[in-house]
């Protein structure tokens, strides 16, 4: 057994995706109840392959529908200009007064490229690659406006002191990037990236890069195989192991009564599928599952997709994480307002600032 | 009949424009979302038609250094009205994205989005900045000439926002041009409003012309009102080219206003607000700008600087001249020349006095609105609201409350139903255009239902439960469902291919979204549609060469008669119900509806049970006393989306042959109880030729 940091504290997360649907309302509605529940935030995936609304645009019409709960929209790098992309996430960190994250993901298809006929559809690991640069460069320009550059002295007339500016003069195999940004440095400093770090070249990027990964495990072992692969991964690019939070990711099927988990679900824990991990049973068992993976330490708490958005989504609320609240072993309020302090994550520090302090 | 010509109003949020002011605000004041939620709502609150937020995609340089003198960083526009939209219900909402480097597929898709999840008030502002700089922050663009990218742009969007059919179908689409060579489908229907609006500026010919030729809204420059009426109708008079109406393009030209109390107090806080924008520093920075040269010891107090400026072109040359003459003649110093010359205010007086002249621009045929571009802060809207829109009101000349829930009903624009163009321009002219654009709607139908792929070319629909070897009749391969999908195992030999490859091997296949003439598998020219109802797994086959396709010699319509199309009121369920009805093809399945369609035929009030698709358009199956007699025994019925009280139209001269009369392989759901109408409907498609 591998060396354990104690029990840090448990994090809960949910998908929202509701495939097809452009009703704004039953969006809000599920984060609303995810909020309810005192999740650490909500995800929703999105890919030009399908048909389905704007991801980023989809929670930036929740957040103002919401108060506390953190909002995490899937955003590809392969087809989109990695300054605009983090324009955009900047910007739901605005309009969300610092709860935005981004799901960091890639589009492998030759089916996504034709869309947009740049360029042909590549091997992932190469997408992986220039994902992790844009991740890269996203928080080099989120650092390009220093806290407070814009100063507003009328003395001087000046709006901005131009000393708190940066170019970033980033190049990347595939693009460059000059700087600054034009959108000022976000709540958070940085929103919180995510990766999915079950494949091969995602893992590095997730290492190197996220403050959230996300790992599909059918067991408690291979959990924790995964999550002390990624921290030992993240200490060598020098940084500190604690400032990876790594969720289990389980596809859950909430709809075979309160109590009953078929064998191999439940208390036998999830079951393989091509989707993922699947763990089908009730939510007292689910509960039970996840007090036990994260109590032996082998997770810092989940992210759950439910299978049936409405259904599951409730189930999770009033069964799972009630139980969890109940048991003192989940949040009953959001202590702090931003997603980082959800996540129990500093605001980072600005690499461009010379005296490293924030205002 | 005459009718009052109506003013359209728009708010911009401050972007870099010169005109806007800053001292004093909060520092975050420009980035904060409250900021922009107090603008929009003191938008909606004065009936506004839109609210327009402009796209940054660099910061401005002076000296090859970053310009500090005037307010930048923006949000990404497309994110914040989004989250607009949520704390709104009516004003429009208009993004800026640049021509310059934006991809049509990524622009289609979020202005779409925004139009859907907003309900139908989303607009694209064609951005054309000349100093955007692609290559400096942005991936080179794929064709190096700009000045064709913008219409091929434009385009490309109109194209891929209607490329779903009308009844909510997605299909697929292929462009080939000098910038995008681009294929595939669209991700999401049409939006409600049938289409964004677009919104296109500028003052070159270029600019006028795509404007005429495909914009919805002309944002233009402010000039007097003898130019301004000069320019309208030479924009309005280029649309008759493109097969426009006038009224199809509304022209707002961008303006500032200040008030006040007299005439000689709103002339004071307009010099104020000029003498608070531009401070000393800013007075040298517009000098050097127009002397190109740094100027950074002058003093902008003293007089004007004595050196020749650096630009020895014309414009240059006459502007410092200008310059010049005017301190001369008024005796200014270099910062009160400024002051004097640049910025001035496009309407400055009383309440009354700028409504009657934003009132005059608008009767006169010089603007049919104008765009405010709020003073120092947002708090200048707020009073334009509060003073000079119910003066306006009070004249008949701007709205009292929203008419509709779309932008494009707020700026009285025609809803594009068809292809391309718009076949209703208003009740009023129903008569003449109703029956054309029954017309198209006939043809195009018989276009698609005769397509390679359309209905009438189904051959087959096997269920693979129903042969457990997995051999289906006359298809080569194994074929065998699991809970996700269908396993297909075939040999070299079979000649089946997948995604347009030849296939050997076993493939997991999921339900094929459509269009058919798209499915994964085909054997030769036959395509093999995957499709799974109710749990049940099933394969189509699709013919070009089939019987029914060959034998098809058209729809037997009944021309268009106004008498069978009256208005309708969609009152949804609490929630979705689901009744089992009978199949065509002698199953039964579960039928989902959403809500009850009332409205009045033959002097009686009738309802039908419908399903309001993703689309909002809704979905009626119903009979009438012709069913099975002089048409078919049931018909499809969508009706458009109705608007936020319910209202719709109940056309049946557009009631359709349900996909079972053109083949028998179709599983169409037959009418809902209580969807017999007990009237005779001689409307409509009634059968196969």
């Amino acid at each position: 057994m591998s060396a354990r940091f104690g029990r840090g504290l448990l994090h809960l997360a949910a998908a929202v995706d509701q495939p097809g649907s452009l009703d704004a309302g039953s969006y809000v509605e599920l984060a609303r109840l995810a909020e309810r529940g005192a999740l650490d935030f909500v995800t929703l995936d999105d890919s030009f392959a399908r048909p389905g609304p704007d991801a980023l645009s989809v929670l930036s019409r929740v957040a103002p529908a919401t108060r506390r709960i953190g909002l995490v929209p899937t955003v590809t790098t392969t087809h989109t200009e990695p300054f605009q992309v983090q324009a955009a996430v900047a910007t739901l960190d605005w309009v969300s007064r610092g709860r935005a994250g981004w799901r960091i993901d890639v589009s492998t298809t030759e089916g996504e490229a034709r869309l947009f006929g740049r360029r042909h559809a590549a091997p992932a690991a190469g997408l992986w690659q220039e994902a992790g640069e844009v991740a890269d460069v996203a928080a080099r320009l989120w650092d390009s406006w220093e806290d407070g550059a814009e100063i507003r002295d009328a003395a001087s007339g000046r709006f901005l002191d131009r000393a708190r500016l940066h170019h970033v003069d980033f190049t990347g195999t595939a693009f460059s990037v000059r700087g600054p940004s034009t959108v000022p440095r976000p709540p958070q400093g940085h929103p919180v990236r995510v990766v999915d770090a079950t494949e091969g070249p995602a893992r590095t990027v997730a290492a190197r890069y996220a403050d959230v990964a996300l790992v599909r495990a059918v067991s408690p072992a291979q959990a924790a195989a995964a999550r002390d692969g990624l921290r030992a991964q993240a200490g060598e690019f020098g940084r500190k192991p604690d400032s990876l939070r790594v969720l289990a990711s389980l596809l859950v099927d909430l709809g075979d009564g309160e109590h009953a988990a078929e064998p191999g679900h439940g208390g036998g824990g999830p079951r393989p599928t091509a989707q993922g991990p699947l763990y089908r049973g009730g939510p007292v068992d689910l509960a039970e599952l996840v007090a036990g993976w994260h109590a032996d330490g082998v997770t810092d708490g989940f992210h759950l997709v439910p299978v049936e958005p409405r259904r599951d989504l409730e189930r999770l609320v009033n069964g799972t994480v009630a139980l969890l609240q109940h048991r003192g072993l989940f949040r009953t309020f959001y202590p702090g307002s931003t997603l980082r302090e959800h996540l129990g994550l500093a605001r980072p520090a600005n690499q461009y600032a010379v005296t490293g302090g924030t205002s | 009949m005459t009718v009052r010509r109506q003013v359209h109003l728009a708010a911009l949020f401050p972007g870099t424009e010169a005109t806007t002011g800053w001292a004093g605000q909060r520092a975050d004041a420009r980035i904060a979302f409250s900021s922009f939620e107090r603008l929009a709502r003191v938008a909606e609150r004065g009936l506004f038609d839109f609210l327009l937020l402009d796209e940054g995609l660099r910061l401005p340089e002076h000296q090859g250094r970053i310009h500090d003198l005037e307010p930048v960083g923006w949000p990404e526009p497309v994110a914040v009205l989004n989250a607009l939209a949520g704390v709104t219900t009516r004003l429009g909402l208009a993004a800026t994205v640049h021509a310059g480097s934006a991809e049509p597929y990524e622009l289609a898709r979020t202005i779409a989005t925004l139009d859907h999840l907003s309900g139908g008030r989303a607009a694209w502002r064609v951005g054309a900045a000349p100093d955007d700089r692609p290559g400096e922050n942005l991936r080179p663009a794929a064709h190096p000439d700009r000045s064709t990218r913008t219409n091929e742009l434009v385009g490309v969007a109109g194209g891929l926002w209607s490329s779903w059919t009308p009844d909510g179908q997605p299909r697929p689409f292929a462009h080939q041009g000098r910038h995008f060579d681009i294929a595939g489908e669209f991700g999401l229907p049409r939006s409600p409003q049938g289409q964004p609006v677009v919104i296109q500026a500028g003052e070159s010919e270029e600019a006028r012309e795509s404007a005429a030729a495909s914009a919805d809204v002309f944002l233009a420059r402010h000039g007097s009102p003898a130019a301004a009426r000069f320019r309208y109708a030479y924009v309005k008079q280029r649309l008759a080219a493109y097969g426009r109406a006038p009224e199809d393009l509304k022209i707002m030209p961008g303006v500032t206003v200040v008030l006040g109390d007299t005439a000689a107090e709103a002339q004071e806080r307009a010099a104020g607000i000029r003498r608070q924008r531009i401070t000393p520093q800013y007075a040298l920075y517009a000098l050097e700008r127009l002397w190109g040269v740094d100027l950074s010891g002058h003093d902008p107090d003293g007089p004007l600087p004595g050196i020749a400026p650096r630009g020895r072109d014309g414009e240059t040359l006459a502007l410092v001249e200008r310059w010049r003459a005017l301190a001369e003649e008024k005796g200014l110093s270099s910062r009160e020349t400024v002051i004097e010359a640049s910025g001035r205010q496009s309407f400055v007086g009383t309440p009354e006095t700028v409504a009657a002249d934003l009132h005059t621009y608008v009767r006169e045929g010089a603007a049919d609105g104008f765009v405010l571009v709020p003073q120092l802060t947002a708090d200048g809207l707020e009073e334009f609201v509060d003073r000079v829109v119910p003066l306006l009101q009070a004249r008949g000349a701007f709205r009292t409350e929203y008419q509709g829930g779309t932008l494009r009903s707020h700026l009285g624009l025609p809803h594009p139903v068809g292809e391309r163009r718009p076949h209703r321009k208003g009740n009023d002219d129903m008569t003449t255009e109703a029956p054309d654009a029954w017309k198209q709607w006939h043809e195009r139908r018989v276009e698609t239902v005769s397509a390679p792929y359309g209905p009438l070319a189904l051959t087959a629909t096997h269920w693979v439960e129903d042969y457990p070897d997995g051999r289906l009749p006359d298809i080569p391969g194994i074929w065998v469902a699991d809970d996700e999908g269908v396993v297909l195992t075939a040999a070299g030999t079979d000649g089946l291919t997948v995604d347009d490859r030849p296939f050997t091997g076993a493939v997991h296949l999921a339900a094929d979204r459509g269009p058919e003439a798209t499915s994964r598998v085909a054997l030769g020219d036959k395509r093999l549609f995957v499709l799974v109802r109710e749990g049940v797994w099933g394969v189509r086959v699709y013919d070009p060469g089939s019987a029914a396709r060959r034998a098809f010699r058209g729809i037997e319509a009944t021309p268009y008669d106004s008498r069978w199309s009256v208005p309708g009121r969609y009152t949804p369920y609490d929630d979705t119900r689901t009744v089992r009805v009978g199949n065509a093809d002698g199953r039964e399945r579960g039928l989902a509806l959403t809500g009850e369609l009332a409205f009045t035929l033959a002097g009686k009030e009738r309802t039908l049970r419908v399903a309001q698709q993703a689309d909002g358009r809704l979905w009626a199956v119903f009979a009438d006393a012709t069913s099975g007699d002089s048409s078919f025994r049931f018909r499809f019925l969508y009706p458009e989306a109705p608007d936020a009280e319910g209202r719709t139209t109940v056309d049946l001269n557009r009631a359709q042959l349900p996909p079972c009369a053109f083949a028998d392989h179709f599983i169409c759901p037959f009418p809902p109880p209580g969807n017999t109408l007990d009237v005779a409907i001689d409307a409509g498609e009634r059968g196969l030729s």
